[in-house]
């Protein structure tokens, strides 16, 4: 089970209000983002306090009202379809249905994130066949949606390698050299923003617009996820932040790889 | 290799479609393409090695860049995935990026002739040879082929060898064998890798 302190919701919405203004091109996002944290925080809060029986039920119940009024501030097309989402499709992404439209996809998890974060995910997930472990979330079987590295406090020290699970947001260590997609671990390539110079250890972000953001792709499989480095901005937060790397994302396209998830955005 | 799920494959159709414009969810992706196009990105390889000096073998992760036939090293950091250094790098181990882009690097042999002042550069194909003569020189020069009480030895003693931190077990190996060969019997290793 993973645990959300408050303060962690307060962190996020502070950095996504910050990316926000930083960073236009995904001030949409970021905006439907922050609306979502609301629901999130809250039903968590319920969450917790109720001990559902079945999730999915529950949080068509209570949640995804609340998510279809969020959705209000995100692109009008979704707002209207968001309201035509019911709970077979929350069930079906707490299972690990892969057949979801991108729609449906986005309702149920904006349904279930905040809850997952409070009851025991494991159980939540039970239905869900994939593996627990590995490249899969130890918790729950999700897959990885994004990959970001500790902060050692140091520049000689390099932290661990950690993914984030696109269901229930769970973080766990996966070897810093190893394909999340494949468990390919030699043929990786990294794309980030040019830098002049050599560097030893864990460079600053130096005042670059995506000095603590990279893709890390697999020549393997072809696929690639957002790397959010801790070490080079402290006060990143890897799911608020890696909202903001849809410039890399589409730089990694034109190269001829894919997103292993796409974030809850769909983007 | 996993194949491609329907879940993958989705997340490929969301992106084909941004390739228009907008997103599979309808966000306007006009901006980012913006910020894309003016963005330097480059691409570089990583990969594992082992720091050369002491005898700890700490783990690195090396980034690379290959330009033409050219491969460019631009960043090294402890791995932390290493149960020996778990991420970290000492001061030596982190100077050792030197050993690769130092700008006072001596990029070729340079040899001191005897009663010469100055140090000339020299080939490859010279200073090999020229290794090999002395070694042979001073191997024939201190050879000891009996002890003092009569016994064949064929020791060399004018020579002495130690091998360095990083090298593997067959470089161990070959090094010991072409030592023993000579008869050198002042041999170390400072192998732990």
């Amino acid at each position: 089970m993973t645990a959300v302190h408050p303060a962690d919701w307060a962190t996020a919405r502070r950095r996504a209000e910050t990316l926000r203004t930083r960073h236009p091109h995904a001030a949409d996002v970021l905006t439907l983002y922050l609306a979502l944290l609301d629901v999130w925080e809250e039903s968590a809060a319920a969450a917790r306090d109720t001990r559902p029986d079945s999730l999915a039920a529950w949080s068509a119940r209570h949640v995804l009202p609340r998510v279809v009024a969020a959705t209000a501030y995100g692109p009008e097309p979704l707002a209207a379809r968001a309201a035509g989402v019911g709970e077979p499709a929350l069930r079906a992404w707490l299972a690990g249905d892969e057949t979801l439209g991108p729609v449906e996809r986005y309702v149920a998890r904006a349904a279930t994130r905040g809850p997952l974060t409070a009851v025991d995910a494991g159980a939540a997930c039970a239905a869900d066949p994939a593996p627990r472990g590995g490249r899969r979330c130890p918790d729950c079987g999700g897959p990885p949606q994004l990959s970001y590295r500790t902060d050692a406090g140091d520049r000689l020290v390099s932290g661990r390698r950690m993914l984030q699970c696109a269901r229930c947001a769970a973080s766990w260590a996966c070897a810093a050299h190893t394909c999340a997609g494949c468990g390919e671990t030699s043929r990786r390539t990294v794309y980030a923003e040019h830098r002049e110079g050599t560097a030893v250890g864990r460079r600053d972000a130096d005042g670059s617009e995506f000095g603590h953001l990279r893709v890390e792709a697999c020549t393997g499989c072809s696929r690639y996820l957002v790397d959010v480095d801790l070490g080079r901005d402290p006060r990143a937060v890897p799911e608020a932040d890696e909202l903001t790397a849809l410039p890399l994302g589409l730089y990694a396209g034109e190269q001829g790889f894919t997103k292993l998830t796409p974030n809850v955005m769909g983007l | 290799m996993e194949d491609t799920t329907r879940r993958e494959f989705m997340g490929i159709g969301a992106a084909a479609t941004g390739a228009l414009g907008v997103s599979a969810l309808g966000f306007d992706l006009g901006p980012a393409h913006t910020v894309r196009q003016r963005l330097r990105i480059e691409g570089a390889t990583v990969s594992r090695s082992v720091c050369p000096y002491c005898a700890v073998g700490c783990s690195l992760l090396a980034y690379t860049r290959r330009t033409g036939r050219k491969t460019e090293l631009l960043q090294i950091e402890g791995d932390p995935d290493s149960p020996v250094n778990e991420g970290t790098l000492c001061p030596k181990g982190a100077s050792s990026l030197e050993l690769a882009v130092s700008r006072r690097r001596v990029p070729s042999p340079l040899y001191r002739a005897p009663g010469a002042t100055e140090f000339k550069r020299v080939s490859w194909e010279f200073t090999l040879d020229k290794l090999a003569r002395n070694i042979k020189a001073s191997r024939d020069r201190t050879l000891v082929t009996k002890d003092a009480d009569g016994n064949t030895v064929n020791r060399c003693e004018g020579i002495a060898f130690a091998g360095g931190a990083a090298f593997s077990s067959e470089e161990g190996y070959l090094a010991t064998k072409v030592m023993r060969g000579l008869g050198v019997v002042h041999l170390e290793q400072q192998a732990r890798v």
